[in-house]
């Protein structure tokens, strides 16, 4: 076949040109580790390292709602079990406490229930390290149970002594995709116990309080049925906190397997997004190796035939 | 005799002398572009007769012409145009690939951002940290989306641009193809002969500006060419010119479409006056013709991948501020007041409009794709569709909501009036912040009794996950992450199809080149035995001539 001598002088570019390119693109690869330099290297492996992206960002983010809820939870229950032992003290103090003990035995239980009384109160204004009051429904900036100037001896028994100003809702927490956890309680049906509109436990403990005391006169003290029924208030409150608390316990169990799967997701695909985008270097590196190769070729046979022209054989 | 002796000779040595010409000539223009390469054609004159036969009479050179094949013209014309095609949407698609698909410059970094933000406020919803955070990304999504549209209708003036300087090209190179036709024309009248290096000169032209579109040519008996590009469209017919000049599209007044004109011109005002202008008449529209060379890979960039890219941006920019607002409207602020739009609205009230129109989009995949005008009269609404320019009125809201428009409307607060008027489109350039204090933002769902409520700050979150676009078979089907990356992988897509077109139409250039060349280019080393060739007749001619007047010195030795 005939060839013109442009092309005959020019044809070895071409070898030269892709080689060059190649191992331009591959330098390129190996320099950043990445198997696409753009979408359009692999389109549909594109989509799905973008589609694992966007699930690993919500899965990471799922993964810090856990772990903040799982906070949530762990501080409510070191509260609530302080509340119990709280409340078992209380109980301890009232069935030790009988209408015939004289007036400084009498004294001396009330003394110790008012210190009781201080902590249920402040374990029910508890605050969490952001300030929020945890036992406030979504009222988080309002001191749920408010102290008016209950536990004072005051005479005849204060009654109202606290009341409840935080809301009856409670906070959810999306866990994962369309799941939410419960991360607060109320302590509606612990403080009032039974159903809400029943005894104030606050108000139960301060008319305990007042009415203990020495100085109290005789027909004000509470007779054994008064005390029993301060008993009853007692274990209605114990109750309805052993419920929080196994909702807590489920919730933290719930968490726990939750928590475990987002990990092991999260872990999947991890890899699989790096599977997609990493480079596999040392296969790479093979590939620069043989283009080099050839790119020395192409270079050799560029210089042997450009020198080629019957010309210089002509005298 | 020794006339006739020496005429053979002086007939020989000017032949040997035009085949070392042309051989020069040749060897000269080795690197021509579109040279292609000559040979003289010679034949023995007639011969004189005599009484023992008929006896030569010496060699005449009847022309000079240049090697030609028309298939192989068409070739490389063909390959050469849609290579310059694939090769200008390659580089313009590639922009587009990495900007969209980029991890820093894409979308969804800001997205996953924002939604992450509002899941922290729903895990502390009081706290004043959680929501300045998500009101920073909130400012940072707008801002996302303002730059990625920003950097779309940069490269939609750039095509505008494009298309003027490829007009402007165009006009110039037909000018000169039928300034060229006129001088092939006058020289071939005046003396009968093919004028080689005008024709291939000419014809260099041509292969220029298949580059820029696609070009047929009709060879004239004249040695005039006539050239046809878009399909049909006269460009070139003798030494008239159809001058291009750009239109608005139809389909959106921003975008330029090339347009030729209805009148033709005589080459030698085009050359004068060859700029593309914007011309509201007198041109017909090439949209959808031109499919070839640099232009038509502009256009094709710009139709199959810049506007469609910026039209998907704009339908998530629209569903995003349209969603979040939506539900953002339904929660209750810090102070527990109704909460307000979080984005600015994207139906944008235009003047001194007050009134609030709430958008939901029902069904994406029928909402036009350059935006609407809506204007409030006496008697309803008057709603236009920018793409097509089709105005509707409708009596009322419910009226609009019930006609199917992909979208429904609420009146917001304060309420609409008559002579307001609003406009949707470009949401993602003008996306930005309705809000500008944290206490502004609502957490809390709707009858909240306090600011630790995060019901509506859920619902945000929620947002992320929730399938709000590409409309299809009845429902919704990708969140607006994964409808953001279908549209990286339509561009990535057709990027990867412009590069493979690209690189398999190089080949195609590249053979077709090639064996057009190894018919018409120039090879040194058969010049070297041609050159050697016509020497050498040269040489013998030369001593037919010695000897021819060496006979005629003896014959005068024998008369002395």
């Amino acid at each position: 076949m005939r060839i013109d001598s442009v092309t005959f002088f020019t044809s070895g570019l071409v070898g030269i040109r892709d080689n060059q390119s190649a191992m331009a693109r591959l330098n390129e690869q190996i320099a950043t580790g990445q198997n696409f330099l753009a979408p359009k290297d692999d389109p549909l492996a594109t989509q799905k390292v973008l589609d694992l992206g966007n699930r690993l960002a919500a899965r990471t983010q799922y993964a810090a709602n856990q772990t903040k809820a799982d906070l949530a939870l762990e501080y409510e229950s070191t509260v609530l079990n302080e509340v119990e032992s709280a409340l078992n003290k209380a109980r301890a103090l009232l069935v030790g406490t009988s209408p015939a003990f004289d007036a400084q035995a009498r004294d001396a239980h009330a003394q110790q229930l008012r210190g009781v009384f201080e902590h249920l109160l402040s374990l029910a204004n508890t605050q969490d390290p952001s300030g929020n009051y945890i036992f406030a429904g979504d009222k988080t900036t309002t001191q749920p149970f408010a102290n008016a100037g209950g536990g004072d001896g005051g005479n005849p028994p204060a009654g109202v002594v606290t009341g409840y100003v935080g809301s009856a809702s409670t906070r959810e927490v999306e866990v994962d995709t369309g799941r939410r956890l419960q991360v607060s309680d109320n302590l509606d049906t612990v403080y009032r116990a039974g159903d809400g509109a029943g005894v104030d436990l606050l108000q139960t403990l301060d008319e305990a309080i007042v009415r203990l005391p020495l100085s109290n006169p005789p027909g004000a003290i509470p007779d054994q049925a008064t005390l029993d029924g301060y008993i009853q208030t007692l274990d209605d409150a114990i109750n309805a906190l052993a419920g929080i608390q196994y909702r807590i316990a489920g919730a933290q169990t719930e968490l726990a397997d939750l928590t475990a799967t987002t990990n092991s997701l999260m872990t999947l695909e991890s890899n699989a997004l790096g599977d997609l985008q990493q480079l596999d270097q040392a296969a790479a590196i093979m590939r620069l190796k043989t283009r080099q190769t050839s790119l020395e070729a192409a270079e050799r046979a560029y210089a042997m035939t450009s020198s080629l022209s019957l010309f210089s054989y002509l005298g | 005799m020794g006339t006739g002796i020496l005429g053979i000779a002086a007939s020989g040595l000017n032949a040997a002398q035009a085949g070392i010409r042309t051989t020069q000539q040749n060897i000269a223009n080795v690197n021509t572009a579109g040279y292609r390469r000559q040979e003289i054609t010679q034949s023995s004159l007639l011969p004189q007769f005599t009484g023992y036969g008929y006896v030569g009479n010496g060699v005449a050179v009847d022309q000079v012409r240049h090697q030609y094949s028309q298939f192989l013209d068409g070739e490389v014309l063909l390959n050469q145009s849609q290579y310059s095609r694939y090769a200008a949407a390659s580089t313009r698609s590639a922009l587009v690939d990495k900007l969209l698909g980029g991890e820093n410059t894409g979308l969804n970094t800001s997205l996953n951002r924002f939604f992450a933000a509002a899941q922290e406020v729903a895990n502390d919803p009081a706290n004043s940290a959680t929501r300045q955070n998500l009101l920073s990304a909130g400012q940072n999504l707008a801002g996302r989306f303002n730059t990625l549209a920003g950097q779309l209708l940069e490269q939609r003036a750039a095509t505008n641009n494009d298309v003027q300087a490829l007009t402007t090209r165009i006009n110039v190179l037909a000018g000169q193809i039928a300034q060229a036709n006129a001088t092939i024309a006058q020289s071939r009248a005046a003396n009968g002969q093919p004028a080689n290096d005008l024709v291939d000169a000419r014809d260099q032209l041509v292969e220029e500006l298949s580059k820029l579109v696609d070009v047929t040519r009709l060879d004239q008996a004249d040695g005039t060419a006539d050239i046809f590009i878009g399909g049909g469209k006269t460009l070139v017919l003798g030494l008239s010119v159809y001058k291009l000049d750009m239109v608005q599209s139809a389909s959106d007044p921003a975008v330029h479409d090339p347009a030729i004109s209805q009148q033709s011109q005589r080459y030698t005002s085009v050359i004068a006056d060859p700029t593309s202008r914007l011309v509201a008449a007198g041109a017909s529209s090439l949209a959808g013709q031109v499919s070839g060379g640099e232009l038509g890979g502009v256009l094709a960039f710009r139709d199959g991948v810049l506007l469609p890219a910026l039209r998907d941006l704009n339908r998530i920019a629209l569903v995003t501020a349209s969603a979040v607002n939506n539900v953002h409207r339904g929660g209750l602020d810090y102070n527990l007041a109704a909460g307000g739009d979080f984005f600015s609205n994207p139906v944008v009230p235009q003047g001194a409009t007050l009134g609030e129109l709430n958008l939901t989009v029902t069904d994406d995949s029928l909402l036009d794709p350059v935006g609407y005008d809506i204007t409030l009269g006496g008697g309803g609404y008057s709603v236009t569709e920018l793409s097509t320019g089709t105005v509707t009125n409708y009596a009322n809201l419910a009226a609009l909501n019930g006609a199917g428009l992909g979208f429904t409307l609420a009146a917001g607060v304060p309420a609409p009036v008559a002579g307001e008027s609003w406009s949707i489109g470009n949401q993602a350039r003008g996306m930005g912040m309705a809000i500008t204090d944290t206490s502004q933002i609502a957490a809390a769902g709707a009858g909240a009794g306090g600011p630790g409520d995060n019901q509506n700050a859920l619902a945000l979150g929620a947002l992320q996950t929730a399938a709000l676009l590409n409309f299809s078979g009845g429902a919704f089907t990708d969140s607006l992450g994964a409808a953001y990356n279908r549209s990286v992988n339509r561009t990535a897509s057709l990027a990867a199809q412009d590069d493979f077109n690209r690189d398999a139409f190089d080949s195609l250039v590249q053979s077709a080149v090639d064996a057009r060349q190894s018919q018409v280019g120039v090879n040194l080393d058969e010049e070297a035995v041609n050159l050697v060739r016509y020497q050498q007749a040269y040489q013998a001619a030369a001593r037919t001539m010695q000897i021819a007047s060496s006979l005629f010195e003896e014959l005068l030795n024998v008369v002395r």
